[in-house]
């Protein structure tokens, strides 16, 4: 029989992509973001055994994984000052290893400029989720989803063809 | 550049990420027994301890007052403590009931609209402590020369309206300077809470 432990790694295994590219949009100094990463998962850990499936999973997981990142990101934005938009697409070019394709570094400098909320819908849209389950992950109505997903289409639109790519 | 290909792009970084992917028994132990230092924990601590320790002088401050119920020189300071306290007290504990609504289960907006009016209400405490400390130093003062030494500070008359008038002053330029630099890290709480409901509220 498996132990709590084992059923929860398998669960974190199966979703770690969602904790590392939450970790990544919200953090993009490498050593905060590994701590970024241990309290998520400390967090994740310690609501575990209080889970039911009144949610999917994933949602359990989004929510948990913004909730410590947008606090983190936060603390982290009032304790460092925040960088010209343009410079953070360069830092994240040097900074990042993980995403060194230039149009990877484009799309996080583009999410790097949204704020923390906006910045979460967008990364659960580009996670592939409907308008509902954002919904759901946010505590919005879907209708409020869809207009904040708009507007936030709309920016990136525009700010994708000032780069003119 | 089309959005679905933006999806794509964000997609492709899976492949990159796995590199980087450790999570496993070793990170799971360390991370169980790491004293991560929340703000939040921190914030629990503190809060217990004040309504404690208020606690305590409430009841001393009852006790007080119910000796010097008839001498008004010593009843007036006492009662002005024990609002002050109480107030402070009241406010201890609704910050702790905030503390307990967070979960990190919740919605997104719920949780951070909890934790920021914590904050909010952390950071205005500690504002009006500036202000509460001179007006309070004065009543503190009589009442515990009383208490500890049994010593009646009115003797030094003088002295006690020169340090009033003071502590009065000293309020007053608090107030000013607080006012003319706010604390921006309370404004910065105040103005994210209202963006977070507008939000909440836009359709």
């Amino acid at each position: 029989m498996k132990s709590q432990e084992d059923h929860f790694l398998e669960v974190i295994e199966e979703n770690k992509r969602l904790i590392f590219k939450i970790a990544n949009s919200y953090c993009k100094d490498s050593e905060d973001r590994k701590d970024l990463v241990q309290e998520i998962v400390l967090q994740l850990y310690k609501a575990f055994p209080k889970y039911n499936d009144t949610y999917a999973i994933t949602t359990w997981i989004y929510r948990i994984a913004l909730n410590i990142s947008i606090s983190f990101y936060r603390k982290e934005k009032s304790r460092k000052k925040t960088t010209e938009n343009y410079k953070n697409v360069i830092e994240l070019a040097d900074d990042s290893e993980d995403f060194k394709n230039e149009q990877s570094k484009l799309l996080y400098g583009f999410i790097d400029n949204l704020n923390s909320i906006d910045k979460a819908i967008i990364i659960l849209f580009l996670e592939g989720r409907k308008n509902k389950e954002i919904a759901e992950v946010m505590g919005f109505s879907i209708s409020n989803v869809s207009t904040r997903m708009n507007r936030i289409k709309s920016k990136l639109s525009s700010n994708v063809k000032s780069i003119n790519l | 550049m089309e959005l679905n290909e933006l999806i794509s792009i964000w997609q492709s970084g899976d492949a990159q990420l796995e590199n980087s992917l450790k999570i496993n028994k070793k990170l799971l132990k360390e991370v169980s027994i790491s004293k991560i230092k929340s703000y939040l924990v921190e914030f629990k601590l503190s809060n217990i301890i004040e309504i404690f320790v208020n606690s305590v002088f409430m009841i001393f401050l009852m006790n007080f007052i119910v000796n010097h119920f008839l001498v008004l020189k010593y009843l007036i300071p006492s009662v002005v403590l024990y609002i002050i306290i109480a107030g402070s007290l009241g406010l201890n504990i609704y910050k702790l009931v905030l503390f307990y609504r967070i979960n990190v289960e919740s919605s997104v907006i719920q949780t951070q609209k909890n934790i920021e009016r914590l904050k909010f209400f952390e950071i205005l405490d500690k504002n009006a402590l500036y202000i509460i400390i001179p007006i309070f130093s004065t009543a503190f003062l009589i009442v515990m020369a009383k208490a500890i030494l049994n010593f009646d500070l009115y003797q030094f008359g003088n002295w006690l309206i020169i340090f009033t008038a003071g502590s009065f002053v000293i309020a007053l330029v608090i107030v000013f300077v607080l006012k003319k630099f706010p604390n921006r890290n309370l404004q910065k709480a105040a103005t994210f809470l209202k963006e977070v409901t507008d939000m909440e509220h836009d359709k």
